[in-house]
């Protein structure tokens, strides 16, 4: 057989592909299925693109650099994840667009800009946190975020007629119950392994968000107080949105304990933290990263499964061919490819840690995506 | 060729694309093209016809694994894999031995009870002087995977009965042709009518009015129409709105009976929202209501020229009236109608908001030559607010910018007529002469008569800038009459003027001049309307008298013979899932020999993917059996 030779641009091409793909640890296999995942992202964002806001634009591209910085320089951790946190809570106020033009939501933006900033400080000149004062700021976090739920069933109309009277009528709410949500999970899931300035990375802007929400909640129910819609006063409701939602928590903490694993890796944390420390982290960090992608499988099967069987009794199909519903589905579709990878090649540590991480744009998208291309079924999300 | 591929195949490079050894990552390439297909199929339906392909091959794919696992998982279920040779078990990673001075069937059986108080299902197996034991747990796990697969199958089995992929088929093959046109269910020609028969799936829907009957219902498909004959007739006895649901607006329901020749009498039955009803696979859905055309009896008083006296007609809704006023031609369409109206209201000064069903409202929209559409809603019913009674109107530019309401307070009648007699005092010319002079007489102060003139003059001016702009036009006059630091003042002192006129023109409807507490209220409340009106250009004020209302529903039949099956592979994957993910499947066995006095006892163990938890577990059991040997 005739020897054939490749041009050596291509040659050069893929040395300097398979010298990157050494360098992060991957297989073959594993590049090729990245490099898939990220072709879908890229086809996600590019047919999102001509519809987003400047502004959200703008932060999503950020977070695209920082991700992609992250994967070619391990050198950028810091700044890495306080964007990706900061971009975050700014999502969360481009979930309403006019927000941030309003006084209040700047002033909440600003703070949460300086809290993160300040904690780029404090981690970059090497002071370390006390961890006691740390786990103050956790727990009040999540005590500030319990009230901050529990007034805005106070703050409710008398009408009680919001889901039984639970306060998940709107985009808001969901925000609020999310908030709560992440919070216990990471108790639940967190509470003897995570360490230092993860708790403090957490804690303050979600209730920094939480605080900015309420008060928006409060502006906007005493101006109009808001009317229930006829359809949605269903009990089956009150499994659908709660499930749905603890999914969509999770999955975001899969993302962000997956980014975190990823930084782990760097050299330049290495050299800052004792061996036996990080490993403990690196385990703690894997094995939760399982069990929560097990958990929100479990979780946005039966959401999506109460939310089908609400559907057809209100709607007259279990199906749909709207863009919650097929973004959700994609969504688990993809973390169910994730797991069989996971279970079946026993894929443990980066590796998974990757694959957790590429699906963020698809939960971006399943979260927000209404916000840009509004679905007949579930535009109450976002009113 | 062939075995050129298979050698670019067997590289390392292209190891994900041998799927010929495992199904596991065809079926992760599947998934992912599920996914991919399902985010970009909101975009372009059109590609629904890959989805099947792909949902077709991971069919196949986990069908055929489902076959091929089969007999390893019925294995794991039913299956001790005894071991009896210490070699084998000597290979395993987890394994140990001890050596007891006990006999055999003793320490066996103190193992046994061992086991079983940690959950293992034990098997035990006499072979000479030997015992071997073997212990499972975790069945659920493997069952679960069986389970949760088979589930899919049921899911896209159900997905696919559900479909309407054999509609689809049916068009595409030319035996079903679609109408394009939007024509009557009796007027479908013969191709477009689907089998009443046949159990393919199906949702169509029909508009009807109460006391009409169904037996045909319109699919939409994507080249047009079709239709389907019912099995079981529908017909519409009543449409009401919910009294069950008050505080919701305009929450209907509808009163069926399902017409079924095998039974005696009808199937009664009530739909509406989130509430349909099943009948022998077929259910049935209240969709919508709209009006079908309600009569309306309206009374229509002109706002232009001092008559007090409306103009009465009947119309129905969706009908247009043509109107000749001052200003030139006006379409009047009568738009909506809505019988219910929860709205947040301020029942007294100074309590909560509520919500409350302030009655029927009429939506009309009005055209006028050179002048932008105007939506108008009139409520009906006099809403109590700060513990005051008024008729509510709102008035908004078409689908632009937001509603402003108007406020016209009731007499003690609760009728609107004081107001109207006020309004229409300020285009009666003597009256607003007699009105002009109690406030010259009023104000009246030693100076000549050129003043009292100039005086009357101004009023006068003051009224006609009010009549056609209300408070708005006289501030716009006097911006462009007067400089920025004297504006207030001539302001304030225009709209004290303006309320005096208004005050005396009120008197005077006053059978005996006096006014009580309440009829100041009135007026007091009658100035900001009357500005307003006139701000607003309303030409005229319209209420209904009286009215007829029809509304008609749309009723949505579907059939859906692989819901049953989809919804019960749901459950199932849920409930597999749990058991995948929360049990798991381990071994331990046990071995006995005789070696001399002695029993040797040999342990080993497998734990599949959990080799953390199982190593954690298989010391633990190491400890309680040695503690129970040596007991």
């Amino acid at each position: 057989m005739k020897k054939f030779n490749l041009p050596p641009g291509l040659v050069h091409f893929y040395k300097t592909v398979d010298s990157y793909r050494q360098g992060l640890g991957l297989s073959y296999d594993q590049l090729l299925w990245a490099v898939f995942a990220l072709l879908v992202s890229i086809g996600l964002f590019s047919t999102a693109w001509s519809q987003l806001t400047l502004f959200s634009g703008a932060v999503l591209l950020v977070l695209l650099t920082v991700v992609a910085y992250l994967a070619w320089n391990w050198q950028a951790l810091q700044i890495g994840i306080a964007v990706v946190c900061l971009s975050f809570s700014l999502l969360l106020f481009v979930a309403e667009p006019a927000s941030y033009q309003q006084p209040l939501g700047m002033l909440s933006m600003l703070l949460l800009s300086g809290g993160l900033i300040a904690l780029l400080m404090l981690e970059t000149s090497k002071l370390r946190i006390n961890m006691q004062h740390v786990s103050l700021v956790y727990w009040f976090s999540l005590i500030s975020c319990v009230l901050l739920l529990l007034l805005r069933w106070r703050l409710m109309p008398s009408v009680g007629l919001h889901y039984a009277g639970l306060p998940l009528a709107n985009f808001d709410d969901s925000v609020l119950l999310m908030l709560v949500a992440m919070l216990f999970m990471f108790i639940l899931f967190l509470r003897r392994h995570v360490q230092g300035g993860f708790n403090f990375l957490i804690a303050i802007p979600m209730t920094g968000t939480g605080v900015y929400v309420l008060l928006r909640i409060i502006s906007s129910t005493s101006a109009q107080p808001e009317l229930p819609t006829a359809v949605l006063e269903h009990s089956l409701l009150l499994l659908h949105v709660p499930l749905m939602l603890l999914g969509f928590v999770l999955l975001i903490m899969v993302c962000g304990m997956a980014l975190l694993r990823l930084a782990g890796e760097l050299e330049w944390f290495r050299n800052r933290q004792n061996k036996d420390v990080i490993e403990t982290i690196h385990m703690s960090l894997d094995d939760n990263l399982f069990k929560q992608v097990k958990l929100a499988i479990i979780l946005l099967a039966a959401g999506i499964l109460v939310g089908m069987f609400w559907a057809s009794l209100a709607w007259g199909h279990y199906w749909q061919w709207t863009f919650k519903p097929l973004m959700s589905m994609a969504l688990w579709l993809y973390y169910l490819a994730g797991l069989h990878f996971r279970l079946q090649k026993n894929m443990q540590g980066r590796q998974f840690a990757f694959i957790c991480l590429l699906g963020l744009p698809l939960l971006l998208m399943t979260l927000f995506g209404t916000i840009y291309w509004p679905d007949s079924l579930h535009n109450f999300d976002h009113s | 060729m062939l075995s050129g591929m298979n050698q670019i195949f067997t590289r390392r490079h292209f190891r994900l694309l041998r799927l010929r050894n495992s199904s596991l990552p065809l079926a992760v390439v599947l998934l992912l093209a599920l996914a991919v297909l399902l985010t970009s199929l909101w975009l372009e339906q059109a590609r629904v016809g890959w989805l099947f392909v792909v949902a077709g091959c991971l069919f196949v794919s986990i069908a055929l694994l489902l076959w091929r696992q089969l007999p390893a998982v019925w294995r794991d279920l039913t299956h001790y894999r005894q071991l009896q040779q210490l070699s084998r078990m000597q290979l395993m990673q987890h394994h140990v031995s001890w050596r007891f001075s006990s006999p055999a069937p003793e320490l066996r059986e103190q193992c046994q009870a061992v086991l079983a108080s940690q959950g293992y299902r034990v098997h035990v197996l006499k072979g000479g002087s030997q015992y071997t034991l073997s212990a499972i747990k975790g069945k659920l796990n493997r069952l679960g995977f069986w389970i949760a697969h088979l589930s899919v199958l049921f899911i896209l089995s159900g997905a696919l009965l559900d479909s309407e992929l054999w509609l689809d088929l049916q068009l595409s093959t030319g035996k079903l042709h679609a109408e394009t046109k939007h024509i009557a269910l009796n007027d479908m020609p013969a191709q477009s009518r689907v089998p009443s028969r046949s159990d393919i799936a199906f949702s169509g829907s029909e508009n009807v009015q109460a006391g009409q009957i169904i037996d045909e219902v319109r699919l939409v498909t994507a080249q047009g129409f079709l239709s389907r004959h019912l099995v079981y007739p529908v017909s519409v006895q009543q449409v009401e709105l919910d009294a069950r649901q008050h505080l919701l607006e305009n929450n209907f329901v509808t009163r069926v009976a399902i017409l079924d020749s095998t039974r005696d009498s009808p199937v009664q039955a009530v739909l509406g929202v989130n509430r349909p009803f099943r009948y022998r696979g077929y259910v049935y859905y209240q969709q919508a209501v709209e009006d079908a055309g309600s009569e309306l009896s309206v009374s229509m008083w002109p706002l232009q020229h001092a008559s007090v006296v409306p103009l009465k007609f009947r119309t129905q809704l969706g009908a247009e009236r043509k109107l000749q006023t001052r200003a030139g031609g006006i379409t009047v369409h009568f738009a909506k109608l809505r019988p219910r109206n929860v709205q947040s209201v301020q029942v007294e000064q100074g309590s909560e908001a509520v919500f409350k069903n302030i009655g029927p409202s009429l939506i009309y929209k009005v055209s006028e030559a050179f002048a932008v559409e105007r939506e108008f809603i009139n409520y009906l019913l006099p809403i109590k607010q700060n513990g005051r009674y008024f008729y509510i109107s709102a008035v908004r530019e078409k689908d632009n910018g937001p509603s402003r309401y108007i406020h016209i307070p009731v007499d003690k009648r609760a009728s609107l007529t004081r107001f109207l007699d006020l309004h229409a005092a300020m285009h009666d010319g003597s009256k607003v002469k007699r009105g002009i002079n109690k406030v010259l007489k009023d104000a009246a102060k030693p100076g000549g008569q050129s003043d009292t003139k100039a005086f009357a003059t101004t009023l006068h001016e003051l009224l006609v800038l009010f009549r056609e702009g209300g408070f708005a036009a006289i501030d716009k006059n006097i911006a462009s009459r007067v400089s920025r630091e004297n504006f207030a003042q001539s302001q304030q002192l225009s709209h004290k003027l303006i309320r005096s006129l208004l005050y005396a023109l009120y008197l005077e409807l006053q059978a005996d001049n006096q006014l009580d507490e309440t009829s100041v209220l009135f007026f007091e409340d009658a100035i900001p309307a009357l500005s307003s009106m006139a701000e607003l250009g309303m030409p005229f004020y319209i209420q209904l008298q009286d009215m007829q209302y029809r509304p008609s529903v749309k009723i949505m039949v579907s059939y859906r013979p692989g819901e049953v099956l989809f919804f019960t592979g749901g459950i199932l994957l849920i409930i597999s899932l749990i058991a995948i993910f929360y049990s798991w499947h381990r071994r331990i066995w046990l071995l006995f020999e005789a070696k001399g006095n002695e029993t040797q006892v040999s342990m080993a163990g497998m734990g599949g993917r959990h080799k953390q938890a199982f190593s954690r577990e298989f010391n633990k059991l190491f400890t309680q059996l040695q503690k129970g040997m040596q007991e």
